[in-house]
This record gives structure tokens, C-alpha cells and sequence, in this order.
């Protein structure tokens, strides 16, 4: 996708589809593009445009849209699809042609809606995705026939192989190759017909091409025997999530170690080749120890989501929200609101936008309120930090005590999340629950390509955060704590320089407001740019705590340094205060776009910062009280 | 120490900017950018701010999508007219 992409100026085509039946990776596959795919409903929610070359050189345009069962949205998401289907998306024809795309091992599910696109009197080919499951589940589909019935084109696509779409390809340049006459008239037995009437049709086409119908196979049913059970598929889930956590911690260790190593380095030769100045305290103490800090925590990040991807991929997600939604029931959320939560430990921002897949207004509103509770990614470098410098490198029970706290950080954001939903259902968003509907994928191997393509995104997003916006905070706080300069006469008995600075003054007086939980001006300066983004505050706290030592070898190793220098009270309320504190800005706009109000934001801001004010009030007096 | 300080003061001068750009509302980005691009800068960076001014926002996060586009006039909003709640029926004979 590219920004100087004009769509408008190119022949359209839609991929549409049900959910989960492949449209995003048959779309990363036509355009180039790199979206999220996940073997679950309901990834997308919003279209998506991108472009793609025919094999005669014909450039078009590609719409991926929210998967939908029918033509008769019954959320947010659904809405999306018939919107831009029917032009009524500002600035946006309607498509020219559409790509029905549809899962070849469930043509029962499917075909119902290819017959409403067909009414819809667009020219349209069908695309049978998943073509090589199909085949070796022993489904026979006799194409040709299923073409005559539908009395369109049919082709055959694996949208996670390479040059899977080729058939596709070449049969839209036959398609686009005829004059497009915006609509063709729908055949009259189309129109109008009921769902009753559909699924008549679905079936008798069925019994022509595909008599044999699919079924799962033991082995898939013996895994949800256990992994759906109402008490061993929570002694599943409990143990995958405390591997996860383990992992973390314990194989990210000599990874860590050798960017730590080469950040050493790095601020060695910087300040053995260069001359005492600004420039090199720049680099030293704002990029080395600010931006390194942060690029230290990369292994931990990727470790986390190698075990999301492999999660999402392998089918398992869904049946965990299975498993949950008694729970997410009692707490009055939506049984849908899990997916939405689930991504919030990406991200709170796609999290928040995942629930347009609910459909009620109040449960929607509920589940954006709680969704920045979960601990995003953006967490995991603050509580590493703090972990590495307070909790001891020992074994409990055979298990990490570092993994174990780890695990009940995460632990603590979900019982937050699920008390403020249980408490706002209760006052202000009252509504009858939703029962929780939602086609449960098979098991799949976890593909490679998917895995490997979904750790270099991250990897890409956390470098360019790192190289961008990280960088720009660190060089101004570097900036801000370093000038104006301490007053003539000055030396080292009155105290480190910065706090002289911009930054120290700041850090100062916000220290009256932090101080009762036990906030020091250090860790103030650092949560103002820790607003932009979570992990900022790492950075920040490397530069402050670096330009405030009498040039010791801070930008390398912040872990010791806090370690002597705060108390295990101070620690633990900062870990705290991460849990609920919303520092995060982007994560507000994006509850102002998606409520189209002020008011949801301000709200989310004010009850999250007092939460997160009381919470480390409460852990730090309590810490005191138990360490005299 | 001189070309320390220049270099410096460069650095930090970009780095105000570009995180006043990326942190600005989206609307305000929009705007500023349409203005800049009718200044004579060379046409690389007018091509990026003509961008800029026209592209949704997008916050560059794990799976963000971009904004939603705006909805044409008549059209049914996100949870309009069309959009039909689903209803649960109890089962015959219980």
C-alpha cells in the first residue's frame, strides 16, 4: 500500500467474503501488502485498499473487507462491507467487480452469501480459497458444475502459497478485459429471496458439486475433548499463558545480553573517540542510554508474539474465548468482547477497534472502556526493568519467580479489566448479555511464512517506533535536561547538573504531586514522555538517570542503578501505576474515533489515572508498612 | 566544540518536529500539510505532504487499520438503519 496510491483512477475489485475464509491472505497475496491474518474471525474491520499488476500489466485496485455471513449487517464491521460495496462510502465507488472469495471445505456456511452478491448484479468470480485443504480432506468439488450453477467464473486459489492466485489473476484480466458496465441485471430468481429460500438453494447446489461434504477429523475432535473441557481446557489455557511468561524471561536472556553488549560498546567508542562536548553527551546519554534502553527489550517482544502468532494461527484462540465466556458473561461483557481484549495485549488500539464486531452499543462501549487494562507490548519493557531490578533470579517451585511476576502482572490487568467492566455494567451500561456466536476454525499447523512474515512486522514496528518517534523524545528530554546549564561557580558537591535543567525543574515540582506514592523527580520527568508511548519511559528514565550520575556507565546498565537507588516500595509502585495508567495518547484518539466524542476518552483518562493513583497509593503504603 | 553545538541544535530542531508532527491531531496534521505543500519545497517533500494532507491517520501499532473513512450523506451510520441485532429464539418445546 502506498500512500501516492490513487484508487479511483483504477478498475476496482472487492474481496468479499465470510469471516475466516482466507479474503486478507488472498489480499497480502495480490497487492504485496502485509496485513494481519489469523485463523479466527473477525481480524478485519475495516476495508483495506491496495494495489495489484494483472498478468497483462493492468493495474486495479484491491478492496479487502470485514467478513460477513450475509448481506444483512448485524454489526459495525458487517456494515463497513455493505457500505463500500454499494458506494456509499464518501470519496469511493462502488467496486467494479467482485472477488466472492470462499473457504472450499465449508461450501455449506459459504455459498449462501455468493448467491446475495449475485443479486447484487456485479460482475463476479468466485474464488475457491483453501483449494489444497479442501483436496485433502477428500472433497471433490466439481468446478465446472458449481460454475454453471452459479453462472459465473470459478476458480481455484491457496492464498498461502506462492502464486496461489494465479488462476485469479488471469481470470480478472478476462473479466476487467470486457467493457465493465457498472451492474448487470440480476437474474429475477435472485432478488428478494428469503434465508430459508437461500439455504435451499445452497443446498441443492451442494448435492450437484460436492455431495461428499467434509468432515473433521478425530484428531481434531480428540483435541477439543480436552482443550474445550470446562476444567481441563482452563488447566490448558492457565498452562500455555504461564509457558508464555517463562518463556519470556528465560530465553531472552543472551539476546538481551549482546545488545546490551554492543550498546556498552557503542558508548564506549563514543566517548573514547570524541571530544567532551554536547554532541557526545547527546549521544551518549540521550541516544545510548535513552534509545538503547528501549532496543534492549526487542527479544523479549518477539518472544512474546512468536507465541501469539503461533496461538492465532493454529486455530486455538476462538475456544479459549469459548472457555471464557461463562466468565466474561458474569462480569456482564459481551462473549465477543474476548477477541477484542485478546488483541489489546498487542495493542489497545487494534483492540479497540476489533470491537466493531460487537453489535450492541453498550457492550461495545463497555469493552473499549476496559481494552486499554490489558497489557499491551508497550508494557512488557517498563515491567522487565523493574522485574531485572527487584525481583531475585531464583527458582520457585521449579518455576522463575521473574516469569511468575511477569505472569501475574498480565494476571492483575485482566481482574482489573474484568472489575471495571463488572462495575460499569452494573451503574451505567446496563444490556441484557449477548450470548457468544462464533464459527470455530479447525486446527492448523501454524504456517511459516505466516509466523516468520508476523515477527518481522513487529520487529519492523518496534525498530521504526525505536528509530522515530523514541529517538525524537529522547534527543528533547536530552535537550530539556541539559539546558539551561548549571550557573557559573558550579561543581559536582552541589548536586548533578540537571537539575538545573528545564527537565529537573519540571521533575521537581511534579515531584509534589507523585511524592505521597513514593514517585522520586527522576521517575516524574520520566512520565511525561511516557505519555507518547509506555516504553518511552524506560528510555527516559536511562537519559535522566544517566545525565544525573558523575559520569558513570549508566547508559549501558539502568537495572543496577535503579536497584541501589529505589526502594522495593517505590518499585513495586511504579509497577502499579503501569497497570492502569493510560500513557498512551494514540490509544485516546483512537477512543475518540471510534465513539466520535470527547467525552469517552476524557472519561477512559480520568477514572484510568485515578485508578492507577489509588493503586500505587495503596501498594506503596502497604509495602512500606510490611517491610518495617 | 563549535560543530558539536551546530550539530546539536540541528538535531534537536528536527527532533521537535518531527515529534510535533507524528504526536498532532490528525485534522491538524491534515490541514498544516495542505498548507505546507502549496509552498515551493522541492517536489519530493511536496509530494509527501500531499500525502500526508489526504491519508488517514494511522499510528503505526501492531494490526492498527487506518481511520474509517468518512460516510457519504444518506448513508446508514455504523450502527444505522440496516444494521438489524440478531434475535434468539428459545428452542420448540421447552
Amino acid at each position: 500500500m502506498s500512500a501516492a496510491f490513487h484508487p479511483s483512477a483504477l478498475a476496482t475489485i472487492a474481496l468479499v467474503g465470510n469471516p475466516n475464509c482466507g479474503k486478507t491472505a488472498l489480499f497480502n497475496l495480490l497487492t504485496g501488502a502485509r496485513q494481519k491474518v489469523a485463523n479466527y474471525a473477525g481480524v478485519t474491520v475495516e476495508r483495506k485498499v491496495g494495489a495489484a499488476r494483472l498478468p497483462d500489466g493492468q493495474r486495479i485496485s484491491v478492496v479487502d473487507l470485514p467478513g460477513s455471513y450475509s448481506l444483512q449487517p448485524a454489526t459495525p464491521d458487517e456494515q463497513v462491507m455493505l457500505d463500500v460495496l454499494q458506494g456509499r462510502r464518501a470519496g469511493e465507488d462502488a467496486p467494479d467487480a467482485i472477488v466472492a472469495v470462499v473457504d472450499a471445505t465449508n461450501l455449506r456456511m459459504n455459498l449462501r452469501l455468493v448467491l446475495e452478491l449475485k443479486s447484487q448484479g456485479k460482475p463476479m468470480v468466485v474464488a475457491l480459497n483453501m483449494a489444497d485443504v479442501a483436496r485433502a480432506h477428500g472433497l471433490d468439488i466439481d468446478v465446472a458444475r458449481l460454475q454453471a450453477e452459479l453462472a459465473c467464473p470459478v476458480v481455484e486459489t491457496v492464498a498461502v502459497q506462492h502464486n496461489g492466485h494465479a488462476a485469479l489473476m488471469l481470470q480478472l484480466q478476462t473479466l476487467l478485459a470486457a467493457p465493465l458496465a457498472g451492474t448487470h441485471p440480476p437474474p429475477a430468481h435472485a432478488l428478494a429471496r428469503s434465508a430459508t429460500e437461500l439455504q435451499r438453494e445452497v443446498r441443492r447446489i451442494l448435492a450437484l458439486v460436492a455431495p461428499r461434504a467434509p468432515r473433521l477429523g478425530r484428531f481434531q475432535h480428540r483435541i477439543d475433548a480436552v482443550a474445550m473441557h470446562p476444567v481441563w481446557g482452563l488447566l490448558v489455557l492457565a498452562a500455555v499463558l504461564f509457558l508464555i511468561f517463562q518463556a519470556v524471561f528465560s530465553w531472552a536472556t543472551w539476546p538481551m545480553d549482546l545488545i546490551k553488549g554492543a550498546m556498552a560498546a557503542v558508548g564506549e567508542g563514543i566517548t573514547a573517540s570524541m571530544d567532551e562536548g554536547p554532541l557526545r553527551s547527546l549521544l551518549v546519554d540521550g541516544v545510548v542510554a535513552g534509545v538503547g534502553g528501549v532496543l534492549v527489550f526487542l527479544p523479549q517482544i518477539l518472544i512474546l508474539f512468536f507465541f501469539i502468532l503461533l496461538l492465532e494461527d493454529s486455530g486455538y484462540l476462538p475456544r479459549a474465548a469459548f472457555l471464557l465466556d461463562n466468565l466474561m458473561g458474569k462480569v456482564g461483557l459481551s462473549g465477543r468482547a474476548f477477541i477484542p481484549l485478546l488483541s489489546s495485549f498487542a495493542c489497545a488500539i487494534p483492540g479497540i477497534m476489533a470491537t466493531r464486531t460487537i453489535a450492541n452499543w453498550r457492550d461495545r462501549l463497555a469493552t473499549i472502556m476496559v481494552a486499554p487494562l490489558m497489557t499491551c507490548s508497550a508494557r512488557l519493557p517498563v515491567y522487565a526493568l523493574l522485574i531485572g531490578a527487584f525481583v531475585p533470579e531464583r527458582d520457585v517451585a521449579g518455576m522463575s519467580l521473574r516469569g511468575l511476576t511477569l505472569f501475574g502482572l498480565y494476571a492483575a490487568g485482566v481482574v482489573s479489566a474484568m472489575a471495571v467492566g463488572w462495575i460499569f455494567k452494573r451503574v451505567w451500561m446496563k444490556s441484557a448479555y449477548q450470548p457468544l456466536m462464533l464459527e470455530l476454525p479447525p486446527y492448523r499447523v501454524p504456517s511459516l511464512r505466516n509466523l516468520v512474515q508476523g515477527l518481522w512486522e513487529r520487529a519492523r514496528i518496534f525498530l521504526r517506533r525505536v528509530g522515530g518517534i523514541i529517538f525524537s523524545l529522547m534527543v528533547i528530554l536530552w535537550f530539556l535536561a541539559t539546558y539551561p546549564s548549571p550557573p557559573a561557580g558550579w561543581d559536582l558537591s552541589q548536586g548533578p547538573a540537571i537539575q538545573y535543567s528545564a527537565a529537573g525543574m519540571l521533575g521537581h515540582a511534579l515531584q509534589y504531586v507523585f511524592a505521597p506514592i513514593g514517585f522520586n523527580w527522576q521517575i516524574s520527568i520520566a512520565l511525561v514522555p511516557g505519555m507518547a508511548a509506555r516504553e518511552v519511559a524506560v528510555g527516559a528514565l536511562g537519559t535522566v538517570y544517566s545525565l544525573s550520575a558523575a559520569g558513570s556507565g549508566v547508559a549501558d546498565a539502568l537495572s543496577p542503578v535503579i536497584a541501589q537507588g529505589w526502594s522495593l516500595a517505590t518499585a513495586y509502585s511504579l509497577l502499579a501505576w503501569f497497570v492502569f495508567a493510560p500513557q498512551c495518547l494514540s490509544t485516546l484518539a483512537v477512543v475518540r474515533r471510534e465513539t466520535n466524542s470527547w467525552r469517552y476518552p476524557m472519561l477512559m483518562a480520568g477514572y484510568l489515572f485515578g485508578l492507577a493513583y489509588a493503586a500505587s497509593f495503596i501498594t506503596y503504603r502497604l509495602t512500606l508498612w510490611l517491610s518495617v | 566544540m563549535h560543530f558539536q553545538a551546530l550539530t546539536v541544535a540541528a538535531v534537536v530542531a528536527c527532533s521537535f518536529a518531527y515529534a510535533a508532527w507524528t504526536l498532532a491531531p490528525q485534522t491538524l496534521r491534515s490541514a498544516l500539510a495542505r498548507g505546507l505543500s502549496e509552498w515551493p519545497f522541492p517536489a519530493f517533500l511536496r509530494q509527501r505532504l500531499l500525502a500526508a494532507a489526504t491519508t488517514d491517520a494511522g499510528c503505526g501499532c501492531s494490526g492498527c487499520d487506518k481511520a474509517p473513512a468518512a460516510e457519504a450523506k444518506g448513508a446508514s451510520s455504523v450502527l444505522g438503519a440496516q444494521a438489524q441485532p440478531l434475535v434468539f429464539h428459545p428452542r420448540k418445546g421447552r
